[in-house]
């Protein structure tokens, strides 16, 4: 199913996804500004404030119990990095009227896109700023958020190579940026950063269901008719920087049973680059599927970790290798890692390796189809990156690609940084850990 | 060979779903559910997990108990072949991609594809069918799953649900890690693998689920070709009585945590004997933990906006073949303020239940997210074999859920909370819980 795409002037497209295979049907409206340091904190507080309540449903609670009426509708909010941008995304869901009960009358498309308006265009406020009980508390939840990366060890060492590798450039803030920079955020910055977001940033709406664009186009036109739109919505480019200066090593430790070893490499290929597909295949032949030389090694072979992959991160030029290991066997795991890619580099590729990572990247772009979201995960990064290709046209292209153009394409890929988060077992064990009886037992 | 194979359709017309129930003549049930997406999914699933560490069959002189982890183990285990042929390598070489899982009820291997469906069949129901356990392979497997154990155990979440279980059940063996522990698969040898296989492999205690686009003819070409005939044998699993009260209130583990992180957890006492009723009461379970503790009531949004509770809270209900529990849990600066918060909702929501209003909203919820499993074949399928291996046929659900009244859930708060069946585990940040004595 193409992408029926419109622009519908001052920076705002639609972009209309006509299927009738599912059973709910999806509207979402992001707004794209560029990712930088000083605004990063300040738009991952915005959305949450917006999602604390609207003129009509002045509370979580309200907004809550709306959804529930509209048979479970789903808001879901979320604000995330894509290479050097920023996408704020607000997505409501609803199932079709078919499935609900004979006698209900209610159009529950309708009515939900009418409260994502209100969230969006109307929130609550006083004296022209957002309440600061919400802005407050959201922003103890942001930081509360920084902080709990640490929970999720793999997450967590990986953000800090990615962080580390590409410091002084946008791509390294991390995607809520840093806790001291939600302190200074007064109500004033806020407001401005809402505004900005309404009337400035680049403007992408989706939908996916079973309704013509006829039907669904115009309420994307009246969202933003009320809104002052001051931009073309012209996006700055992410900038690549392939060149290695010099190689780096990190070592942090924290209390754990397990060392995480991140090593990242640069390489010019982007998403727009000619041999894009070509890194996607060379990926999934190193780390990036289950019949990958990295799986196939460092685990199956020489049996030194549950997980070891690599992934792609085309918006930006990176690739980054991860695996979860013993402490001790660290420089091995990086000597088994480099090697497996000197390999490609050598052209030491088997037919059948070849052969797997073109079936593997041909199904999973056959199945985008399957899901509305990630089609339009898809689509977006596609119209971000500046690429013209449907997934039919990249699965063909994927089944032309040899060894010799993958070898080359891994000549590309740079080693940059090599991080490791020592898990510290004395301090793990030293902490107390104590259990109350329960006198009652039985 | 005599063939026995029979077909059985099963429609939900309001949904506008079905699916076929095939009686195979090996002895294996398979069901087969059309969907028109490109990703076909299909689900080779037995019924044995970590709660099946003892058993016996006629085979056996007498009962047989198992070192904990080893269902996990023959997971792993089972994607080596003897002509050394990687598992994940078939798969991949026809554009399939494989995976497995264990649970503390089942063990399932699975594929999906968008081309060559029969091909991936056929190396599923193959593989699955040729156990290949060498000393030599085992011995690896170890290291990679001690890798796998270090890691889970690094996982506050999951350290803190399996501290929590360990508070609620004094004998039942949900509380069991279900990778087992270092010392333990150290016990796993070939020949116990083996004998595992040979009891829960077999055809009658196990299903095939397929969902996408596929004809039954040809799923059953894949099974009569691959498939021996199995007569069916009957397996007694050993459970152990569990008391109705908490083995413990309280347990603090420290670990590397920006925030503490709680899990209050309620047991069920209940009789679980499977099927319809089970299913019935798990629904019902659901919507109160919504509606005393969801997104939408009084409660979560009170602790919400006073800063003792974030969005990373949840309310759930969760049951197995032999237990159950409400389960609350989230980040807190200070968890006993949260419990006891939690204690006086329950006690004011004895008082005055939710009304009929909340009641309807949480059903409509629940209605919707039946629904939406519908849109995606991994999700059919995982829910379909979740369901059949419950008793319960995934296209009754949403019966069942319409089935469940205002009157019952009234009744049930009543019954459901009692001081004795709840307990709190809390994972703190080390440097809180170093030296400190509880």
């Amino acid at each position: 199913m193409p992408l029926y795409r419109k622009d519908l002037g001052r920076g705002v497209f639609y972009n209309h996804i006509q299927t009738d295979v599912f059973k709910t049907s999806s509207f979402s409206v992001n707004f794209v500004v560029p990712h930088r340091r000083e605004t990063a904190a300040v738009y991952a507080v915005l959305p949450m404030v917006l999602h604390r309540g609207c003129r009509a449903y002045p509370d979580r609670r309200a907004i809550s119990r709306r959804l529930e009426e509209l048979y479970g509708a789903a808001l879901s909010v979320r604000s995330y990095k894509r290479g050097e941008l920023r996408v704020i995304n607000f997505t409501v869901n609803t199932i079709d009227n078919t499935y609900l009960p004979k006698d209900e009358q209610i159009d529950l498309f309708k009515e939900v896109l009418s409260l994502l308006s209100d969230l969006l265009l109307d929130p609550v406020l006083e004296d022209g700023h957002f309440l600061v009980s919400y802005t407050e508390s959201e922003i103890r939840n942001c930081k509360d958020t920084i902080r709990a990366a640490i929970n999720n060890k793999t997450r967590y060492a990986f953000d800090r190579c990615v962080e580390l590798m590409f410091e002084g450039e946008h791509y390294g803030v991390p995607s809520d940026g840093y806790i001291e920079d939600y302190d200074g955020i007064t109500q004033q910055d806020l407001t401005a950063a809402y505004r900005s977001m309404l009337e400035e940033a680049r403007v992408e709406v989706f939908y996916g269901g079973k309704e013509s664009p006829e039907k669904v186009e115009p309420f994307a036109q009246s969202f933003f008719e009320k809104v002052n739109r001051k931009t073309d919505g012209h996006l700055p480019d992410t900038v690549v920087s392939s060149e290695v200066k010099k190689i780096r090593h990190f070592d942090e430790s924290t209390p754990a049973e397990q060392g995480k070893l991140v090593i990242g490499f640069r390489t010019p290929i982007t998403a727009n680059h000619r041999d894009a597909v070509t890194f996607a295949v060379f990926n999934e032949i190193f780390g990036g599927s289950a019949s990958s030389k990295l799986f196939m090694n460092v685990r199956e072979k020489m049996s030194l970790c549950y997980s070891c992959s690599s992934v792609g991160d085309t918006t930006k030029g990176a690739l980054i290798a991860y695996a979860g290991i013993d402490n001790e066997n660290k420089q091995t795991t990086i000597n088994e890692i480099l090697k497996q890619l000197d390999n490609i580099r050598q052209n030491v590729i088997t037919d059948e390796e070849l052969h797997c990572a073109k079936q593997s990247l041909a199904s999973a772009y056959q199945s985008l189809v399957d899901s509305v979201s990630s089609l339009e995960v898809w689509y977006l990064r596609r119209i971000l990156c500046g690429y013209k290709e449907e997934p039919e046209d990249v699965i063909e292209r994927v089944h032309t690609i040899s060894k010799d153009e993958v070898a080359a394409v891994s000549k590309t890929v740079n080693l940059d940084t090599i991080y490791f988060l020592k898990g510290d077992k004395s301090a793990l064990y030293s902490a107390a850990d104590c259990t109350e009886e329960n006198e009652d037992a039985e | 060979m005599q063939n026995n194979t029979q077909i059985f359709e099963h429609k939900n017309e309001t949904l506008g779903e079905m699916y076929y129930e095939i009686r195979h003549t090996s002895g294996l049930p398979i069901y087969l559910i059309p969907k028109d997406l490109s990703t076909t999914y299909a689900l080779f699933a037995t019924r044995y997990g970590s709660l099946d560490n003892s058993f016996r069959t006629r085979d056996d002189a007498e009962m047989v108990t198992v070192p904990d982890g080893i269902a996990h183990f023959l997971e792993h285990k089972m994607f080596e072949a003897e002509d050394g042929v990687d598992t994940f390598e078939r798969f991949a070489k026809i554009g399939a991609s494989a995976n497995a899982f264990t649970s503390n009820d089942m063990t399932a291997y699975e594929f999906s594809c968008t081309d060559n469906l029969y091909e991936a069949l056929e190396i599923l129901l193959d593989y699955v069918m040729h156990p290949y356990f060498t000393e030599e392979n085992v011995q690896k497997e170890q290291g990679i799953i001690g890798q796998e154990i270090q890691m889970c155990d690094d996982n506050p979440m999951r350290r803190l649900y399996y501290e929590l279980l360990n508070l609620l059940y004094v004998r039942d063996k949900v509380k069991i890690n279900i990778c087992g522990t270092k010392e333990s698969i150290a016990c796993i040898t070939p020949k116990l693998l083996y004998q595992c296989y040979n009891t829960f492999y077999r055809l009658s205690n196990m299903a095939l689920i397929v969902c996408g686009k596929a004809e039954c003819d040809r799923v059953i070409e894949v099974a009569d070709k691959v498939l021996p005939v199995q007569p069916y044998q009957k397996i007694d699993r050993y459970y152990e009585a569990e008391p109705k009260s908490v083995a413990a209130t309280r347990a603090k583990v420290a670990m590397s945590v920006a925030r503490p992180l709680f899990a209050v957890g309620i047991k069920d006492v209940r009789e679980f004997v499977g099927g319809r009723e089970d299913e019935r009461h798990a629904l019902l379970l659901r919507m109160i933990a919504d509606m005393l503790f969801g997104s939408s009531g009084e409660f979560y949004n009170e602790m919400y906006e006073c800063g003792f509770l974030n969005n990373s809270f949840d309310a759930s209900y969760e049951a197995s073949r032999t237990s159950g529990f409400m389960l609350l849990w989230g980040e807190a600066d200070d968890p006993e303020l949260v419990y006891s918060k939690i204690i006086e909702k329950i006690k004011e929501s004895q008082k005055n239940p939710p009304s009929e209003e909340e009641f309807l909203r949480a059903k409509r919820n629940h209605y919707a997210a039946y629904i939406r499993t519908f849109d995606s074949t991994s999700g059919i399928a995982n829910e379909f074999l979740e369901d059949l291996f419950a008793g319960v046929d995934t296209l009754e659900v949403g019966d069942i859920l319409s089935s469940v009244t205002y009157e019952d859930v009234v009744a049930e708060i009543q019954n459901f909370f009692r001081d004795e069946r709840i307990a709190m585990a809390v994972v703190a940040p080390i440097a809180e819980g170093r030296g400190e004595a509880c």
